[in-house]
């Protein structure tokens, strides 16, 4: 409980800015909450555990680490220290993902070892004695421990947490057991925390320089955020004291600590130089460069000059982003007040823009949202502009020599590309939604930040086909701006009387068809609207297309993201041809995916569980191809769907082979399932989705249609599956009527020794059928040679002629049919035949997807005929399934071969 | 009735002059309103130069003053080029010119022949042009008898590459078509085929075109030629690209494809199946009584629609310009069809049922069927006239039977690879 206290001290002291206030408070209670919790729950549920373990391992490893810095500490062994926390921060940085993933933060003591060693390395360095004394090799070790712990401090925006920690430390001896249980409390405080550093910072640096500015003597004000660490390493010891004995009156304190920094201040900069370390140089007069002369007019040359100055500090280490971009913004003020024309206007915007995008060091970080939006605004603004004036142009082909900012005479030209600040901010946009909690309100707030986005991205194409014959868009740039709207559009369900959605994209796939010259937008769009298609519930045009784009052939080898889009599109493509009732073609097109047990992997809806095989680097990426949870497909539903199919074909499947020795599966995870459930000891009524279709599968083998169907519509499935439809009705009914015809299957097959004669009609009254249909299944059976029965018409009955075979019979029919095999295969081999390309290594051996390649447009029926070619086809789509994945998992290795 | 009339599909594909005969077909049909058919006749001529006949739609109303001049023009073009080609043809006709080309090979590239008639004729290459020329405007005019001539001497005297060569190819074809030269077309539908399936085109896209059209102009040959059904089949079904475009552009040619091969006597059994599996995969962009009869009888096994169909195709096939003729033949192959089908599945029929499904009397289906069981020697069937039922053998098969068939042909097929892999080997150690 202490620990809550102290979260609540915490907020006490820090605020300085009302917005961590409010953070705090929900911080507490959040963990209030946590901590009742906590109490009733008593000793962990079993889930929990599991998570346990793996964060136990991380905990102790980072906690043996610092033990042998302390030992070293003891020891005044530098040199081990050093490399000591070299390890530390390696074995910390290892385990980050793996707290992040289960929603841990940086733990506690973490922090403490690292204020200890910070504070231990500045004692150090204070004490000239001490430091004499120190051996050469440990001298020498003592100068870069320093730097690194202050940078990486710095880097990891720890400071927050390191102040917490010095302002409420844990007594000597505090030991590392106890932590573990604090560590939940501390979890949620710490998350918060962590998640808004840059904000926070940026405001108090933001007030603290506004306080500042009265003061006219500039010379100290040096860039915030070094300012701080600085002033911390050098007042360490009184800051130290201070906070010990201060808590509470922290914030009083802080402004005598200003002053106390002034003083210091030459101090400062002495140290920076004995650090002899050029990123501490500290920036100064950053602020001033926004001020003009007064007595100068300010004229278009002086502004592009003013401009160019405040331009290159961007970039450099030393330049605060955020004053950067307030410069810029200051500029532009400037310009709207003197009337410098649109040229000046449109050139600051976009140098605010890219500003405003750089204001993230790292490319994989996301943007804050509220940045976002103002990002949003401001290029929604600029382009408001483009579009109403005709005199400015923007564009990329222009060298920068060649811009005309100032003759208001001709056309403004001006180097850049909105559009590509359109996809910029697209791409942030997935990188915020991929970063925030989906199943919060939050990412329902930031969700509606898609809608404007959208609107931009329609404004940009308008502004394209305004401005198109004046030839100042890259042909790729205009290709992207479809191609952004067709990805916000794609997946999204829109009713027929809502418009034509429709004819919208077919519009804008065929731009990009027409337009695009290398083939990966075209690829990419071309899925899009085969997706498009399914979602749409327009299954022949959308096999039809998708067939004739030859996609399978190429999948392969396209790019990891473009594989992503085709697993995705083939799944819809199988839900879609589930909801038209075509069976076969649902389960083909689910089994790529499903087969492999790791469908949402594949689909990208959540990080591969492999994850030790990969380096950090590479998760980070996986991580960064994540589907935005708005546009997740439902994996149960898809899962379910996938069995439902199974079932249907594979069980008068099964019951057809029961004389079979070895019998060819079409689906392997439907048969796990069913083993999995006559394993099970006992059997209770089914639970989730899947042991629904499982218990319904085994009633269907017994022929029992109705049980067969009450349990794959009822109130249970309704709601975790068919409600999932818009078309649920029609879809219960198919399936429905589906259950009913392959229940009669199975029944002959599995009866058909039993019985000698079966009369239709009660045949018809058993599975609740026309007398009609149950002829043409009959019909359909005896044809296919499924059913070695005949007709007899006068009196309307089935007339069975199948014997059980005996044992010795079945084994010469199996042998007959393995010697059958054996010459086939030697045939093949010998001569392959025509048509299937022949004998050209191993790679080509399956015939399937070698005869995808060539005789594709025979079209249409492929989807169904041609990737049964071959007989190791369901290992060969399993097969696909994990190369694909290993592609996936190890693209840098790959290259690295 | 004019649902399945397929004219208006067609139309885009076929050639102005090859649809005026399809027009004068289904005129007294009374599918379609007849003003409309007869204005939509005359816009089709007037776009032509058959003045003559445009004239005649009119049926002595009075024949406006354009087209009275645009008669006098037309013959006056006819006689400028006129004038000009004569020197050409007379060149062209010397006997030992004319031997040439009639020994002319397609390798050659027409090089020869042209190279001579300069040397020794004092003949020029615009002479060429001006055949061409007047041989369009001969079959515009509808002689088609000296646009077939023209155009035969122009193909032997122009290289493949020359731009004009496709379209002669095409003129004379439509030319024999015309003139039903049916041998000559044939001879003319296959040199189209083998250019058009060299691929000089530039997109995908025209290759498919290309091909389409041909399907159409093949079904006036193919359907006028004894054995032109089975060359359909050969053409349309086992040709992939030729299917490719069929499902691509022109589904409707389905038909033809399925009468064809419902009708062929030799090629049924094979084709059966492919064509059943096309049909089944067009069904959402195609269907017309014929597939659906196919569809109901080998994919939904319903006999009674079947049988619904199968009249509704009587009516279709007697109201199409390229399937009157065949008629007859369907019906009797496609009841013929539901006969064996029905033998497949039922160990006892009543003949009266059969009668009611084959749309005959009793007394009829019962001789149809003696004729059908002597013809075709259906295995096992026999008529029980007493109980008036067809009842068939039953043929179950015991297992070791089933067994000996499997491993019957085994030991020649091991046998065969051993004697080719004996061959192989002896084939290298030659080669070394």
């Amino acid at each position: 409980m202490s620990r809550f206290f102290h979260a609540k001290g915490d907020s006490d002291s820090d605020t300085e800015s009302s917005e961590d206030e409010v953070e705090e408070q929900k911080v507490n209670k959040s963990a209030k909450f946590r901590d009742d919790l906590d109490f009733m729950a008593g000793p962990e549920d079993d889930e929990k555990r599991v998570v346990r373990a793996q964060k136990d391992k991380k905990f102790d490893e980072l906690k043996g680490i610092i033990k042998q810095n302390r030992d070293a500490k003891c020891n005044k062994d530098l040199n081990r220290l050093l490399t000591g926390f070299d390890s530390l921060v390696k074995a910390y940085d290892k385990s980050k993902t793996i707290f992040q993933r289960q929603n841990v933060t940086i733990p506690r003591f973490y922090i403490r070892s690292l204020v200890e060693i910070e504070d231990y390395v500045n004692k150090l360095w204070e004490d000239k004695d001490a430091k004499a004394s120190l051996s050469k090799n440990n001298a020498k070790a003592l100068p870069p421990l320093r730097q690194k712990l202050k940078r990486y401090i710095k880097e990891q925006s720890f400071q927050d947490l390191v102040t917490d920690y010095r302002a409420n430390p844990d007594e000597d001896g505090y030991e590392t057991p106890e932590d573990e249980d604090d560590d939940d409390i501390e979890e949620v405080s710490e998350a918060k925390v962590e998640k808004s550093p840059g904000k926070p910072v940026g405001k108090a640096a933001d007030s603290e320089s506004d306080s500042d500015s009265d003061d006219d003597s500039s010379s100290w004000t040096t860039e915030p955020d070094t300012d701080e660490s600085d002033d911390e390493d050098s007042v360490t010891k009184m800051e130290q004291l201070r906070r010990y004995f201060l808590k509470k009156e922290f914030r009083e304190e802080s402004k005598d600590d200003k002053r106390v920094k002034r003083k210091r201040e030459i101090k400062v900069k002495e140290v920076v130089e004995d650090d002899d370390d050029a990123d501490w140089t500290p920036v100064s007069k950053e602020k001033s460069v926004v001020h003009f002369d007064p007595k100068e007019e300010v004229t278009h040359d002086v502004m592009i000059k003013k401009l160019n100055e405040v331009m290159s500090a961007r970039g450099k280490r030393t330049t605060d982003r955020n004053q950067h971009v307030a410069n810029l913004q200051k500029l532009l003020e400037v310009s709207g007040e003197k009337d410098l024309g649109l040229g000046i206007h449109v050139k600051i915007s976009f140098c605010i823009i890219s500003a405003l995008f750089e204001l993230n060091a790292k490319i994989s970080d996301y943007m804050e949202y509220e940045t976002f939006m103002n990002t949003l605004a401001t290029v929604n603004n600029l382009l408001d502009l483009l579009i109403g004036t005709d005199r400015v142009k923007l564009s990329v082909t222009y060298a920068e020599e060649d811009e005309n900012l100032k003759d208001e005479n001709e056309d403004y030209r001006i180097q850049g590309s909105i559009l590509i600040a359109v996809q910029r901010l697209d791409g942030e946009l997935a990188k915020i939604l991929q970063n925030a909690d989906c199943h919060s309100n939050d990412y329902i707030e930031k969700l509606r930040a898609e809608k404007d986005m959208c609107l931009l991205i329609e404004k940009a194409e308008r502004y394209v086909e305004l401005r198109n014959h004046l030839k100042i868009f890259d042909k790729h740039e205009v290709c992207k701006v479809y191609m952004m709207r067709i990805e916000h559009t794609y997946y999204k369900y829109q009713d027929q009387n809502e418009g034509d959605a429709g004819q919208t994209m077919d519009y804008l796939c065929k731009k990009i068809y027409s337009l695009d010259d290398e083939k990966r937008l075209r690829q990419r769009a071309m899925l899009c609207h085969v997706y498009f298609l399914a979602v749409h519930d327009q299954w022949h045009r959308a096999r039809d297309l998708l067939l004739m784009s030859h996609m399978q052939a190429i999948v392969d080898h396209s790019d990891i993201d473009t594989q992503i889009l085709y697993n995705r599109t083939i799944c819809q493509l199988g839900l879609c041809a589930f909801r038209h009732g075509f069976i076969r073609e649902a389960h083909q097109g689910l089994s790529e995916i499903q087969n492999t047990q790791r469908a949402k992997e594949l689909l990208a809806q959540a990080v591969g569980t492999r994850q030790h095989e990969k380096t950090a680097e590479q998760e980070k990426i996986d991580r960064s191809r994540q589907v935005p949870y708005h546009m997740h497909i439902n994996v149960e539903l898809m899962e379910c769907v996938y069995l439902i199919c199974s079932m249907l074909l594979e069980i008068p499947h099964m019951a057809s082979c029961e004389f079979e020795m070895r019998r060819r599966m079409l689906s392997r995870s439907f048969h796990y399932q069913l083993k999995q459930s006559e394993k099970a000891s006992l059997t209770g009524p089914p639970e989730n989705t899947r042991e629904h279709v499982v218990a319904a599968s085994k009633a269907m083998l017994n022929g029992d249609w109705r049980k067969c169907k009450e349990y794959i519509v009822n109130d249970k499935m309704n709601q975790k599956v068919w409600n999932l439809f818009h078309n649920a009705e029609q879809v219960k009914g198919m399936v429905v009527r589906r259950i009913q015809e392959e229940s009669l299957r199975t029944y002959l097959l599995t009866y058909s020794t039993v019985y000698a004669t079966v009369s239709l009609k009660k045949l018809a009254s058993l599975f609740d059928l026309s007398k009609k249909d149950v002829h043409s299944i009959i019909s359909k059976m005896i044809i296919q040679e499924e059913l070695s029965a005949t007709l007899d018409e006068p009196t309307d009955c089935l007339i069975m002629h199948r014997v059980e075979p005996s044992r010795l019979q079945m084994l010469a029919l199996n042998l007959s049919d393995k010697l059958q095999a054996l010459a086939e295969n030697n045939e093949q081999i010998l001569e392959p035949r025509t048509g299937r390309g022949g004998y050209q290594g191993p790679g080509s051996w399956f015939p399937g997807r070698n005869e995808r390649q060539g005789d594709k447009q025979k079209g249409a029926g492929g989807f169904q005929g041609e990737r049964r070619g071959g007989q190791g086809q369901d290992g060969k789509r399993g097969n696909w399934g994990s190369q694909g994945g290993q592609q996936r998992r190890h693209p840098n290795k790959q290259r690295a071969f | 009735m004019s649902t399945f009339d397929l004219t208006q599909r067609m139309a885009p594909f076929l050639d102005m002059h090859l649809i005026i005969p399809l027009l004068e077909f289904i005129e007294p049909r009374g599918i379609y309103d007849e003003k409309s058919l007869t204005e939509m006749h005359r816009q089709l001529l007037s776009k032509t130069n058959m003045i003559d006949s445009v004239i005649e739609t009119y049926n002595g109303k009075p024949i406006p003053a354009a087209i009275e001049a645009k008669k006098k023009q037309i013959i006056k073009e006819r006689d400028e080029l006129k004038s000009k080609v004569d020197s050409v043809v007379a060149i062209l006709e010397i006997p030992e010119v004319k031997e040439m080309m009639d020994n002319n090979r397609e390798r050659d590239g027409n090089v020869r022949i042209l190279e001579h008639l300069t040397q020794n004729h004092n003949f020029t290459v615009d002479m060429v042009d001006t055949l061409f020329k007047y041989s369009k405007f001969m079959y515009e005019c509808g002689n088609y008898t000296v646009a077939s001539v023209c155009l035969y001497y122009y193909r032997n005297l122009v290289n493949q590459a020359d731009p004009n060569y496709l379209n002669a190819l095409y003129g004379k074809l439509a030319s024999e078509i015309l003139l039903q030269e049916w041998e000559h077309a044939r001879d003319d539908l296959l040199k189209l085929r083998a250019y058009i399936d060299a691929n000089p085109f530039d997109t995908e896209w025209e290759l498919v075109t290309q091909r389409a059209w041909l399907m159409h102009w093949a079904l006036f040959v193919y359907y006028n030629y004894p054995k032109g059904r089975d060359e359909i089949i050969e053409m349309f079904l086992n040709q992939q690209p030729y299917l490719n475009a069929i499902q691509v552009l022109a589904p409707h040619l389905l038909r033809y494809l399925a009468v064809a091969v419902v009708t062929s006597k030799s090629r049924q059994k094979n084709s059966l199946k492919d064509l059943v599996k096309v049909i089944d995969i067009e069904r959402h962009s195609y269907k017309d009584p014929v597939t659906d009869f196919l569809t109901c009888l080998y994919i939904k096994y319903d006999f009674d629609e079947a049988q619904e169909m199968l009249q509704k195709c009587e009516e279709v096939l007697s109201n199409d310009f390229f399937l009157t003729a065949v008629l007859g033949d369907f019906r009797e192959s496609a009841r013929l069809l539901i006969f064996e089908m029905f033998c497949r599945i039922h160990q006892c029929i009543t003949i009266e049922m059969l009668a009611r499904r084959l749309n005959m009397s009793q007394e009829e289906a019962e001789r149809w069927i003696v004729d059908l069981i002597r013809t075709y020697r259906i295995e096992g069937a026999k008529i029980d006239s007493k109980l008036g039922q067809v009842v068939m053998g039953v043929k179950s098969v015991s297992i070791h039977e089933q067994v000996m068939e499997n491993t019957k042909r085994l030991t020649l097929r091991a046998q065969q690879i051993a004697l080719q892999l004996e061959k192989g080997r002896q084939d290298k150690v030659k080669a070394n």
